[in-house]
């Protein structure tokens, strides 16, 4: 399976810096091999391979080098569309859990009895301590304060703490 | 004490602007306090009802936090002048544009809008004085009906005698408004032939009904051709204050209030 891990941000500036160094010396190959007739005669060192030789090994390494160059410039789209799937998959798992804990109607209807009394109320209120929810309801402060506490572990209500009180928001 | 009720029904069709729009009047015609609100975004209607000239604000932007709640009033009380009640109308935006819009909107915004919706009703009661709200809502199990019903102290469905729409009224009831604990009422409407009439017809017709729904019948309206006749924007009982049709919504005003 893919993950983020198997390209991470590092293989990719790797990838570019190869990349520039292969076309920087294909560049320098192609300069070489237009310029080396005019400027130079063969160094007895370039031993026996004459002129026309070196040209063509020459040419043929640059067309190798472009072939790697290009093969490269495709692995960098394929990774950069991969990226992209991953963050969209990313961003939509994040967007379904964020509305898995909304407290609309639809999810008050799913919850139970006791908890969707409390929840009515709290939408009610918006932001509220177990005794102000208790009033609305009509049941034990302590009971609100149990059932606030359910929602708040089911991920609907965040439970915030001021000075000596604590109070339920809506997530 | 001031009431919240959502007009509702399993199907469209049945006559809810109808009921919502007469009943806003007849009780601003008894001197009350009134605010109807549109709220059958997929399908407004209250706009052709009144007509008003310009509207810059509709409830729409209300629940979007756009505006405040006061500026999606307007002023409807000419119909009801010499009586010292008042009737205020919002409307439900009727463009393609915010019709698509609703129809898209998160389970956050929806949330929200119930949040609204709950302020609302403070602010009318409590700070406004109104004596009554009447929600015209979408028909069927959708979040703006079911936000209405949330909110509301009573939800007056209306039904129509027609197999599905009874059967789906039913399961409506049993799913939606008795799990929020929620006060119902139905009225039946489109009935033809005795049933209709004063007789002991209608009488067996309520009580048929009542077992059937669990819920009590409050008004039985006769199928009046007449409605179809005359333009949405001439309030019925406004025009024929001494119709059949008229009395018998003033007769589902008086059971409810």
């Amino acid at each position: 399976m893919l993950s983020n891990k198997a390209l991470p941000f590092e293989a990719t500036n790797q990838l570019l810096l190869l990349n520039n160094l292969i076309y920087h010396i294909g560049v320098i190959i192609y300069c070489y091999t237009i310029s080396y007739p005019q400027k130079m005669e063969p160094r007895q060192g370039v031993l026996a391979a004459n002129r026309e030789d070196v040209k063509e090994i020459l040419a043929k390494i640059l067309e190798a080098l472009t072939r790697i160059e290009d093969a490269l410039g495709d692995l960098y789209c394929v990774e950069s569309e991969i990226r992209d799937i991953l963050r969209g998959s990313r961003e939509k798992a994040g967007e379904y859990l964020e509305a898995m804990k909304v407290l609309d109607v639809v999810t008050l209807l799913e919850l139970p009895d006791h908890l969707r009394k409390t929840a009515v109320a709290l939408s009610k209120l918006g932001e509220a301590r177990a005794q102000d929810v208790a009033e609305i309801t009509g049941r034990e402060r302590a009971v609100e304060s149990s059932y606030l506490n359910q929602l708040a572990r089911l991920g609907y209500v965040k439970k915030i703490r001021r000075k000596h009180e604590v109070w339920f928001k809506l997530a | 004490m001031p009431k919240m009720i959502a007009v509702h029904s399993y199907k469209g069709g049945t006559g809810k602007s109808i009921l919502a729009t007469n009943l806003a009047y007849i009780y601003a015609s008894y001197g009350k306090k009134v605010l109807l609100v549109d709220m059958d975004f997929r399908a407004p209607t209250l706009v052709v009802a009144f007509e008003f000239p310009k509207v810059k604000k509709y409830f729409n932007n209300y629940l979007n936090g756009e505006c405040d709640l006061e500026d999606t009033f307007y002023d409807a009380s000419h119909l009801v002048k010499h009586t010292g009640g008042e009737l205020k109308v919002a409307l439900a935006d009727p463009s393609t544009e915010a019709i698509r819009e609703m129809l898209i909107k998160t389970r956050k915004w929806e949330m929200d809008a119930l949040r609204r919706l709950f302020a609302m009703k403070d602010r009318l009661f409590d700070e406004l004085g109104y004596d009554y709200c009447i929600i015209d809502t979408s028909p069927g199990i959708h979040y703006s009906s079911i936000n209405a019903i949330v909110v509301s102290d009573l939800a007056l469905v209306v039904i129509t005698l027609d197999d599905s729409d009874m059967d789906g009224t039913r399961r409506m009831i049993k799913e939606l408004y008795n799990i929020f604990e929620r006060k119902s009422m139905i009225v039946i409407n489109k009935v033809v032939g005795p049933e209709a009439g004063p007789g002991s017809e209608k009488k067996k017709l309520v009580e048929t009904m009542q077992r059937m729904f669990m819920e009590p019948i409050v008004g039985v309206l006769p199928c009046v051709c007449e409605l179809t006749k005359y333009r949405r924007s001439r309030i019925f009982a406004h025009h024929y204050p001494r119709h059949p049709f008229t009395k018998a919504i003033k007769e589902i005003a008086a059971k409810i209030e």
